[in-house]
């Protein structure tokens, strides 16, 4: 995996003079065009729960913090996605107390650590349910909400079905991840992936992430990992009732439940039209029941 | 790999959910209305509802049309004060009300909220009309404009359950075709019994009591069905209060029912019986919504509520 991009060789000196062009070719190995679909693939098997994409996360969007004190969760105090905190790693303890094993699989094993993020839907619930349009799909595939529109509706929030976008006590507005959005318009990685010391996080062309994942599953296989699969690529669990497929998807090892996931999620704007046109049935039942009663027995009074 | 049972979803063979949540963290976020929306959505229901009523009441009446009768003006009194009163509500509810506009910067099929604010607007434009024409003089300005505050008016009465269904709240998804029926037959009952509040014609109504008698009806057998969707998919789950508060919407439907159903019966119908009737079911319409929101929060609050929902057909999991 590591190899040296011979365009770092122009880049030697301590000081830069300003940013690198392209600089996400040097650190993620993919230029940044518009018109192209950019996610993340995150690796669970290769993530030590270090947090630094969640530090990185912070201070690139300037976050606030959300609460500063204990859990009782494991190591996990930041607890949940929200309108503050875009990344977040989950630790899932899998030791039984009773029965310590004394031999273990490679990777992961008795501590599941994910590091959770906004899936960018393809569709996206929220974008669909958004009454502003405030929150769009950019050239580069990713869904962001735009604060200067934005009225704090709060329509978003039960849409997602990952719990992920919230409502800002601060600011009164929708918040989530932009898949660093200022970033990939000025040639960078999002913040997050380019932080991971382990690579639990790729970021890069879908595409080329989907055939990178399926590799990887192989070789875990391999290993002995059988219970390796993806998270929301096309026609696996995440990808699910009109959700075609996660641009931010993943690499698991257990029930999606573990890492607070749902197994097959829905797309929630499916339900709209029939249940309009439930509702209308209904309504127009009723109200042909009136027309007979009120319409027909007065006589020009 | 020492998976005891499985799912498939897709062609991936992954673990069955054991109950496990991680930490009772929830998986979705509960929405973030509270009362306000819900007295809203009733509002909007019982104005949507009149008007549709009061246009009835006009119809099929030979040209030239003599004046409205007085049902038809108070529907469009009915509207104006719904809209009136349950706007501010839900500009208020927003967490920057001061944007409230951008609800009319685009329009968005796909979404509940982008339909409803064009309805309200198109509700709230008509039955303006409507109202100032009749209070003008001006009978056939007022007709003409009364028709499109009825069509809006069906739409104001049921988007609001569909609106909730298209959510990933687990008790609103599981049963929102019914839900939105619920509404709908819920908005017509207490549009109905406000418009017979005022009402001195005797045939009138006792006609409107007939309606809402109907509508109330249906709506209590909706609410079973609801219920047995929600058990169904496991997301029936309810804390002491709204199990309460349930039953409560539930006597409040019977009540005016079997009121209604006796003054209908009787050969002199009592206009006071119509009027602790009429009363008690536009109470279970009210209810019946802010119930609803409670009940909605509370499950998004439950984890398992949302991973039930969430597991694919077949798998056996649904309910654990």
């Amino acid at each position: 995996m590591t190899h040296v991009h011979p365009r770092a060789a122009d880049y030697g000196q301590s000081f830069l003079d300003g940013p690198i062009d392209d600089e996400s070719e040097l650190t993620a190995g993919v230029k940044i065009e518009p018109g192209k679909s950019y996610g993340f693939f995150t690796d669970t098997t290769l993530c030590i729960g270090c947090k630094a994409c969640e530090v990185a996360c912070k201070e690139w969007n300037v976050l606030p913090a959300d609460h500063a004190e204990f859990s009782g969760m494991s190591y996990d105090n930041t607890r949940d996605l929200s309108a503050h905190s875009w990344r977040h790693v989950t630790f899932a303890e899998r030791m039984d107390p009773d029965d310590r094993p004394d031999e273990m699989p490679p990777y992961q094993t008795a501590w599941l650590m994910m590091s959770d993020v906004c899936k960018h839907c393809d569709p996206a619930p929220c974008l669909e349910s958004c009454p502003t349009g405030s929150l769009f799909r950019t050239e580069f595939d990713t869904v962001v909400v735009q604060q200067d529109i934005c009225n704090g509706c709060g329509y978003c929030v039960p849409s997602c079905p990952f719990g992920v976008i919230d409502l800002s006590t601060l600011d009164g507005k929708a918040h989530k991840c932009t898949l660093c959005y200022d970033r990939l318009k000025g040639g960078l990685e999002p913040a997050c992936s380019k932080a991971c010391p382990t690579d639990s996080i790729q970021f890069g062309e879908i595409t080329e992430l989907h055939e990178r994942a399926d590799k990887r599953v192989e070789q875990l296989k391999d290993m002995g990992r059988e219970d390796a699969y993806l998270y929301g690529a096309p026609d696996t669990p995440g990808a699910t009732g009109g959700i075609e497929k996660l641009n931010a998807f993943f690499l698991l090892t257990d029930a999606p439940e573990v890492y607070n996931l749902p197994a097959a999620p829905s797309r929630s704007a499916e339900r709209l039209r029939p249940a309009l046109a439930t509702g209308l049935a209904a309504f127009a039942g009723v109200a042909a029941v009136a027309a007979v009663l009120l319409g027909g027995r007065r006589k020009g009074r | 790999m020492n998976w005891k049972r499985t799912r498939r979803i897709g062609k991936t063979e992954i673990p069955r959910w054991d109950g496990e949540t991680y930490y009772d963290v929830p998986p979705v976020k509960p929405v973030p209305w509270d009362w306000k929306v819900a007295t809203y959505v009733f509002l909007g229901g019982v104005g949507g509802a009149a008007q549709v009523l009061g246009l009835l009441a006009d119809w099929r009446r030979p040209s030239p049309r003599p004046a409205p009768p007085p049902v038809t003006r108070r529907a469009r009194w009915l509207g104006v004060g719904g809209v009136t009163l349950g706007a501010p509500l839900i500009i208020a509810d927003l967490k920057t009300p001061r944007r409230f506009y951008n609800m009319l910067r685009i329009i968005r099929p796909t979404s509940g909220m982008s339909i409803g604010s064009w309805l309200l607007a198109a509700f709230g434009a008509s039955s303006g009309l409507a109202l100032l024409a009749q209070l003008t003089g001006f009978r056939r300005t007022a007709r003409a404009a009364h028709l499109p505050a009825a069509l809006a008016g069906a739409g104001m009465a049921t988007y609001t359950g569909a609106l909730f269904g298209a959510t990933s709240t687990p008790r609103w998804a599981a049963a929102s075709n019914l839900l939105a029926a619920r509404f709908g037959l819920s908005s017509m009952a207490a549009g109905a019994a406000a418009l017979s509040l005022g009402e001195r014609h005797g045939p009138t109504w006792q006609a409107l009591d007939t309606v809402s008698l109907v509508a109330l009806s249906a709506d209590t057998a909706l609410s079973f069905g609801v219920q047995n969707e929600r058990r169904a998919e496991g997301t029936d789950a309810a804390d002491r209060f709204t199990r309460d508060a349930e039953l409560a919407a539930k006597v409040l439907h019977v009540l005016p029912v079997v009121l209604y159903a006796a003054n209908g019966l009787s050969r002199r119908p009592s206009p006071t019986l119509s009027t602790v009737a009429s009363t008690l079911a536009i109470a279970a319409s009210w209810l019946t919504r802010v119930n609803e929101m409670r009940g909605a929060r509370a499950s998004a609050r439950r984890p398992e509520d949302t991973f039930r929902l969430a597991q694919p057909p077949g798998s056996g999991g649904r309910r654990q």
